[in-house]
């Protein structure tokens, strides 16, 4: 079956749509509009940003300041270094 | 079109009224709602078809421009920019009402029967006449779908139209375009079907 796209759209097309003024409601809106503080959105955005900034921080903060830090010289180590030096010895 | 745009006084005004609204001058604001609202109204309508909401997109459309003016180009037709907007308007008037669609059959599903008399007497209203009945049709389609339709056959704007009011490519246009006319076309049928069983149905029991 083929649809007559045009004559099927025809009585949507032929309609009438009501007459407004909206003029005052318009300005309304806008006055209203105008009373809302324009930086407010950004404001919210920094106080979001800053609070996810410092939660970054504690997170990366918090487990160094409670867990104990590994000795930056391993003493294993140490003591087997000494023994060579000492089996270097020994051997002269 | 009641816009007179290829009047070069209307754009002279068009454009001396941008300018004054910028700078504050909100009575030249009104000049330019009162130029454009009637064409706003008449295109919302086909979004719409309903007096109050027709109202409120109308008012929704001039505080959109009115907050965006600063990005209009003095290049661009006054007109086709606030249509652009319009078009953005009407649209997500149409996701908000299929959104709220699909809530509401849950709800109504879960509700009891007891207002199923007035919402029969309302879908009969809408579906009254021969345009109630499209529309009705159209609204069973996705928001794209029907955008694409109304924009092409309603509003009777060309691929090239289209693309420039909704931002998408042509191609994208005319693929948009050519399956929400196999849906409604679907619908069409079904519709008939129903129609034509229906006829018989009447026809037998009259028979009988």
């Amino acid at each position: 079956m083929s649809v007559d796209w045009d004559n099927l759209f025809a009585p949507l097309r032929a309609e009438v749509a009501p007459v407004f003024d909206v003029r005052s409601r318009v300005l309304a809106r806008l006055s209203r509009e105008s009373h809302r503080p324009a930086d407010e959105p950004i404001l919210r955005w920094m106080m979001v940003a800053a609070v996810m900034a410092a939660s970054v921080v504690w997170a990366i903060a918090l487990p160094r300041l409670t867990t104990p830090q590994e000795p930056r010289v391993s003493y294993v180590a140490l003591i087997e270094s000494l023994d060579v030096t000492t089996e270097i010895y020994s051997q002269r | 079109m009641a816009v007179t745009n290829d009047d070069s006084d209307a754009v002279c005004t068009d454009s001396d009224d941008i300018a004054a609204s910028l700078a504050g001058d909100h009575a030249a604001f009104a000049r330019l709602v009162e130029r454009y609202q009637t064409d706003v109204a008449r295109y919302l309508w086909r979004f719409t078809r309903n007096e109050i909401d027709c109202e409120e997109l109308t008012q929704n459309v001039f505080v959109e421009v009115f907050l965006s003016l600063a990005s209009f180009s003095r290049k661009a037709v006054f007109w086709s920019w606030i249509k652009v907007i319009a078009t953005r308007v009407g649209y997500r008037y149409w996701q908000r009402q299929t959104k709220s669609r699909k809530l509401g059959s849950v709800e109504l599903h879960e509700a009891s029967v007891m207002d199923q008399s007035s919402l029969d007497i309302v879908e009969q209203t809408v579906r009254n006449d021969e345009a109630g009945r499209l529309f009705a049709m159209l609204q069973e389609l996705s928001p794209r779908d029907r955008l694409v339709l109304t924009l092409m056959y309603i509003e009777e704007h060309s691929v090239a139209e289209i693309a420039e009011l909704t931002g998408w490519s042509q191609t994208l246009v005319k693929v948009q375009a050519f399956r929400a006319r196999n849906k409604l076309k679907n619908l069409v049928e079904r519709r008939d079907a129903e129609s034509n069983r229906r006829d018989a149905d009447t026809g037998e029991s009259h028979v009988s």
